[in-house]
């Protein structure tokens, strides 16, 4: 049976029955029967449980814990995890470790069930009502419009997700999985698909599909979407989807404006000045050695040894040529960059690239970006990578690519590639010029 | 164990624990079973997180500790609940990692199905998915019969799992 290919209904019964524990004995050992027998009853099941969890998860309004030994704790789950990050017994940091949302209550003492947020931190938050202050303080969440004059509010929602707002603005969180922002600027983060988040704005929706994004509503019904990583779509399930680097204009009249994002904006959005200048500008650009505006030093940057060579064409002067020659598969250049502990700070890499006229890359070839991240033994554990010059670039034509990522824990130093997918060819080249590197702070995550 | 590995610990734990507990449930057809073994699990897991290779993945770790506690738990309930036998239990703990990989795509997908269900079965999901009430108690409020709207939710969640094959299938 190939993967699409339907349930059988026979399967489907069985199946349904067991999940609404309504299966009878001799359901059970059929069932029990078939996945003995069937690989392909075993994945369809798989899938079966699957999909029965995601539906509740999306849905489900229980309290997560549910065993007694955990009905004994008086903080919001949220909370204890804070707590547990601050180093406290183990046997605190594994009763946090909930499992999901499970059958209803059998007791009428059973706490509330859980707020649709939970305020974990706060930054010089000044709220417009004492009250909130006081209810956001003891686990509460208020069920009006939450007005944060200044400073930062950081929320975690129920379902995982990271919600930080930055001041001035207005918030609430309707139901779970949403939040709604009336206005200014929030910052999301969605480590999970079950945390997944939609935001609403005064111009329309933005619909997370795994990722972390920046959303900003004016008070004249416009919304900017900035991605840092992952996709997010605006408008509706079906609108328009803004990949990581992307950032949109959204109006109310369904207009929306997709383009490349800059460092400033970014870091702008996400709440932070950044801790170099933007890419393509010298000072402490970590990637701009004095000399860098004359070509890449050969003694900052390393690579692939007999297929970099200095070219006189590059976008602003000279640039950085690899060349395929038919040696290695991806020929390239790379500059360690170590600034301590990259955790968590936000990084935007950029370079520019063209294929030269006089050994013009063929279909198949293409250029790239990449950033490398590395643990504190110099390991590498990650990586983005944006690609450019794929289709039939014009030789002689610079493009321009960026990409925005945020480093995981334990990111040590990256290593920042400018990469020639040379497919194994003897010819085709890519000048790369004004590659760049930009570090700056985020909100922390829970 | 210090502050940096607990808080490593949390931070892999929070990430992979809904895939934990559906590998579980896999295992463990009762929700309850498998909430309690996912427990135990975070427990063995936490008391023996000094062994876990920061290099390697998190989640076939978690896995065999796990896989460990739902044995643990079969030898103590296999009395009186209701259980996989050891052969189909063996075959679905193997099998797991490659029936759940790609479960990213196919949730992005069960929300597009979701969106072009009727309006009635999208309620009639959302009802059953967002109450604690059993499917009993829910069929006074649709003006079903219980046997009718189990059938109704059988006939959507197969409609719902084979669209987001077919979804899948059209995007390779």
């Amino acid at each position: 049976m190939a993967a699409a290919d339907p349930l059988p209904s026979d399967l489907a019964r069985l199946f349904s029955e067991l999940v609404e524990g309504t299966l009878t004995d001799e359901g059970f050992a059929e069932l029990d029967a078939r996945l003995a027998a069937d690989p392909e009853a075993r994945r369809l099941y798989a899938r079966y449980v699957e999909l029965h969890d995601a539906l509740g998860r999306r849905w489900a309004n229980a309290p997560p814990a549910t065993s007694p030994a955990l009905r004994v704790a008086s903080r919001s789950p949220a909370r204890v995890i804070a707590t547990g990050l601050a180093g406290v017994a183990a046997a605190v940091v594994v009763a946090v470790l909930l499992p999901p949302a499970g059958p209803p209550p059998d007791v009428a003492t059973e706490p509330p069930a859980a707020p649709h947020a939970t305020l974990v931190a706060a930054r010089d938050a000044v709220w417009a009502d004492p009250n909130v202050d006081q209810a956001l303080s003891a686990g509460q969440l208020p069920g009006v419009g939450l007005r944060l004059e200044s400073g930062t509010a950081e929320f975690l929602l129920a379902d995982g997700a990271t919600v930080v707002a930055r001041g001035p603005a207005v918030v609430r969180f309707p139901a779970r999985g949403r939040v709604a922002v009336d206005l200014g600027r929030v910052f999301c983060r969605c480590p999970t698909p079950a945390s997944r988040v939609v935001v609403e704005t005064p111009a329309g929706e933005v619909i997370d599909l795994g990722t972390e994004f920046a959303v900003e509503s004016r008070p004249d019904r416009t919304a900017r979407v900035a991605v840092v990583s992952g996709e997010v779509r605006v408008g509706s399930a079906s609108g328009p989807s803004l990949r990581k680097g992307q950032s949109a204009e959204v109006r109310a009249d369904g207009l929306l404006v997709v383009r490349a994002i800059t460092a400033a904006e970014l870091a702008e959005l996400c709440g932070a000045a950044p801790s170099a200048e933007a890419p393509g500008h010298a000072g402490d650009n970590l990637l701009l050695d004095p000399g860098f505006d004359r070509g890449l030093a050969t003694e900052t940057w390393g690579g692939t040894e007999g297929h970099l060579s200095p070219d006189p064409g590059g976008r602003t002067g000279p640039g950085l040529r690899v060349s395929a020659r038919g040696f290695a598969s991806f020929p390239l250049c790379r500059q360690r960059v170590r600034t301590g502990d990259l955790g968590g700070k936000l990084l935007v890499a950029s370079v520019w690239a063209a294929t030269p006229a006089d050994d013009p890359i063929s279909p198949g070839q293409f250029a790239g970006l990449k950033v490398v991240f590395l643990d504190g033994n110099d390991r590498e554990f990650g990586f983005v990578k944006q690609h450019l010059l794929t289709g039939r670039p014009v030789p002689g034509r610079f493009e321009q690519v960026r990409l925005a990522a945020i480093a995981p824990p334990r990111t040590a130093a990256v290593s920042v590639q400018l990469i020639l997918y040379a497919a194994r060819r003897d010819a085709g080249a890519v000048v790369f010029d004004a590659a760049a590197l930009s570090v700056a702070d985020v909100p922390p995550a829970p | 164990m210090d502050d940096d590995r607990s808080r490593q610990f949390v931070m892999l734990f929070a990430r992979h624990e809904r895939d934990l507990y559906r590998y579980v449930l896999t295992l463990l057809p009762s929700p309850a079973d498998a909430e309690d073994v996912v427990q135990e699990a975070a427990t063995a897991l936490w008391q023996n997180f000094e062994s876990f290779d920061p290099d390697r993945p998190f989640l076939p770790w978690a896995c065999r500790f796990a896989y460990h506690q739902v044995l643990n738990f079969r030898r103590r309930q296999k009395t009186h609940r209701r259980l996989f036998s050891g052969a189909v239990v063996e075959a679905l703990a193997v099998e797991w990692p490659a029936h759940a990989d790609g479960a990213d795509a196919r949730c992005e997908a069960l929300d597009r199905c979701l969106g072009k269900l009727p309006p009635a079965d999208r309620d009639l999901v959302r009802l059953r998915y967002a109450s604690d009430e059993e499917v009993g108690a829910l069929a006074g409020r649709t003006g079903q019969t219980p046997n009718a709207l189990y059938k109704s939710l059988q006939r959507i969640r197969k409609g719902l799992l084979d669209c987001v094959a077919r979804t899948l299938n059209q995007e390779r």
